[in-house]
């Protein structure tokens, strides 16, 4: 079974993590370590901008570690070119990084709701595993590869992949697959 | 799986050198190479057969490039068109560039620029072709859900589904809780030419009026304390799709205000902004309330009810359609039989008879719960009658067709028993039986004379 490494950082929500980890190890065949690094160990700070930029993030991760890669953070993310991002892989790379600051819904003036930030979470840590595993975005508006520009698109997918992205997920995450 | 595509290229140029250099570049590609030495030629050509990408000189004798290519899409709206220019022309390539041309190259070529103009070229085709063969592959996952029943009121719910799916007709859809709006909603939208668009599903009586403004139109940055960010609403997500609103009789009056200018103009703004936002969408709305009778007491507007109800589909309760509880019950208990892993189940002849007697207050809800449930406690691998837990519903809840003969004729007792103040040979009389009888039945029944009658 694959490992996936979610180290997480600046990420206070422990209820959420096990939530999104019990979800993802029932339902793909993957394995989860979850680590904790320290509050300050994120790096790319924009001080104009006041958001981290996401490709320093991946940048920084150490490579040396099997499997697939994703840094759990709660700030808030951006690429040069976006205003944000809420999250940043690289196709086929061994690294990305998810945000859930723009996920709550507390930053859209309405009630915190735990449920809905953990779908969200779920859905945007799956997604970013896709691109690791060389899945592009699908245009089945309900499959959480679908791009999802807003919150509000990201609600309206499902954290399940189509028979299609699924078939390539599958492969990626085989124990023998040459990335891990 | 996408198919390997083999590109063809067609060139036209009025100089030959250019069009036989190119060519000969183009085929050690690999790609299919034609020519044609001016518009009318390549017309021609254009008559036999088509070309995925087109490089045009846009100075020509006769019909120039821009000409050209204006007629190339009318022939073949996808083609891929790239302007050859002799000059660095920002005006023409501008011009072009808003016509619909993919890009330009002037002449000379670089040879680095030609490679990378000709890469992204194929790939933009490429995407174009996996995108069609993609949604040939969405077609058969956008499929109806099953709608599982044999009655012959589910059977006129689908027809009336085939016949209003293809259209842009607003729908009411009508019903309890539990009997399956919902399903019925997601079946008209797979079942339309919206169907590769989302259907956006706003449950109007899970939110309260003031946050359903902002769930139906959204909301800018700032509109309200705590909104820091800009919000999509769900009319705005729509676009291209279907919007189906629940419980659609629980909304207030001014939403319902709101909505039926959106619904009418198909344009909103969001909360706290001055944008107007265009937005093309299906209407499809379910209520479990008389609609009718609030319009009457002006609860509900009548403009939005007659807006709303064009065509009307009524999903009866299961209890009405008791045909239909073997087939369900028989879907349920595969799905959670797959879902818990469990060796193939079925239903005794009693179970099912148990089930099909029942009330269902919570219809096709409560029956699939009531499946899970036995599921988890099964015993065996045929669900028997004492699996099922039922709620007791009061006989005298339920209609009198529904109840047995047993309470039926409990009650009757009662009544007479009641009418005649507990008189036995009164009662005996009026219903023919004689007084030894009656006692019996008292007894049968549990019925004891209430203390205050003496």
């Amino acid at each position: 079974m694959s490992t996936i490494h979610l180290l997480t950082s600046q990420f206070p929500y422990p209820k959420s993590i096990k939530a999104v980890v019990g979800f993802i190890e029932n339902n793909f065949p993957c394995s989860i370590q979850n680590t904790s690094g320290p509050d300050d160990i994120l790096p790319g700070f924009d001080q104009v901008r006041y958001q981290y930029d996401a490709f320093q993030i991946i940048r920084q991760v150490n490579s040396n570690l099997p499997g697939l890669i994703i840094v759990l953070c709660d700030v808030d993310l951006f690429i040069p070119i976006f205003t944000y991002v809420f999250g940043l892989a690289t196709l086929n790379g061994k690294a990305a990084v998810v945000s859930g600051h723009r996920l709550h819904n507390r930053y859209y003036g309405l009630p915190e709701n735990e449920a809905v930030f953990n779908e969200r979470l779920t859905k945007e840590i799956l997604h970013e595993l896709g691109h690791l595993c060389g899945l592009r975005h699908c245009p089945d508006y309900s499959c959480v590869m679908c791009n999802s520009p807003t919150v509000d698109e990201i609600d309206l997918k499902t954290a399940v992949f189509c028979p299609n992205c699924y078939d390539q997920l599958q492969c990626c995450l085989a124990p023998n697959h040459p990335g891990h | 799986m996408i198919k390997p595509i083999n590109i063809s290229i067609l060139v036209v140029d009025d100089e030959e050198i250019v069009r036989e250099s190119l060519s000969a570049w183009f085929e050690e590609d690999g790609y299919t190479v034609d020519k044609a030495a001016n518009a009318v030629e390549a017309l021609n050509k254009l008559n036999i057969r088509r070309w995925d990408i087109y490089f045009i000189d846009i100075k020509m004798p006769g019909i120039d490039g821009l000409e050209l290519m204006h007629r190339i899409q009318e022939i073949d709206k996808e083609a891929l068109i790239i302007i050859i220019t002799a000059y660095a022309s920002v005006d023409t390539a501008v011009q072009a560039l808003k016509n619909g041309a993919y890009d330009y190259v002037t002449k000379p070529f670089d040879p680095d620029h030609l490679s990378l103009l000709v890469r992204n070229a194929v790939r933009q085709f490429e995407l174009s072709i996996e995108n069609k063969q993609l949604k040939g592959q969405i077609e058969t996952l956008a499929k109806a859900p099953e709608m599982i029943g044999v009655s012959r009121h589910w059977n006129e719910i689908k027809e009336s589904i085939r016949i209003v799916a293809p259209t842009e007709t607003t729908v009411m859809i009508r019903g309890e809780s539990g009997t399956g709006k919902e399903l019925v909603a997601h079946s008209i939208h797979t079942q339309s030419p919206r169907r590769f668009a989302p259907m956006v599903t706003v449950n109007c009586g899970a939110i309260t009026d003031t946050l359903l403004e902002s769930e139906l139109f959204g909301h800018e940055k700032g509109a309200f304390t705590g909104a820091l960010y800009r919000r999509k609403g769900k009319l705005e997500l729509a676009d291209g799709g279907t919007l189906f609103l629940d419980e659609i009789g629980t909304i207030g009056p001014k939403m319902q205000i709101d909505l039926l200018r959106a619904i009418e103009t198909r344009e909103f703004t969001r909360l706290g902004g001055n944008e107007i936002i265009h937005s093309d969408f299906r209407i499809l709305c379910a209520t479990n309330s008389d609609l009718e009778e609030s319009v009457k007491v002006g609860n509900f507007r009548e403009d939005l009810y007659y807006r709303l109800k064009v065509f009307s589909i009524i999903v009866l309760p299961l209890r009405q359609r008791p045909e239909d509880i073997p087939s369900l019950a028989l879907f349920f208990l595969e799905k959670y039989s797959r879902t818990m892993n469990k060796p193939a189940m079925s239903i005794s002849a009693e179970g099912l008879s148990k089930l099909e007697s029942y009330y269902w207050p919570g219809n096709v809800r409560e029956l699939e719960n009531t499946i899970e449930s036995a599921l988890v406690r099964a015993k065996s691998h045929i669900l028997q009658p004492s699996d099922f837990f039922l709620s007791e519903e009061p006989a005298n809840n339920r209609p009198a067709s529904l109840r047995t003969m047993a309470e039926i004729e409990k009650q009757h007792l009662q009544d007479i028993l009641e009418y005649t103040h507990w008189n036995i040979s009164r009662t005996a009389r009026i219903l023919n039986l004689d007084r030894v009888t009656v006692y019996k039945k008292l007894e049968k029944f549990g019925i004891n004379r209430p203390v205050n009658n003496e």
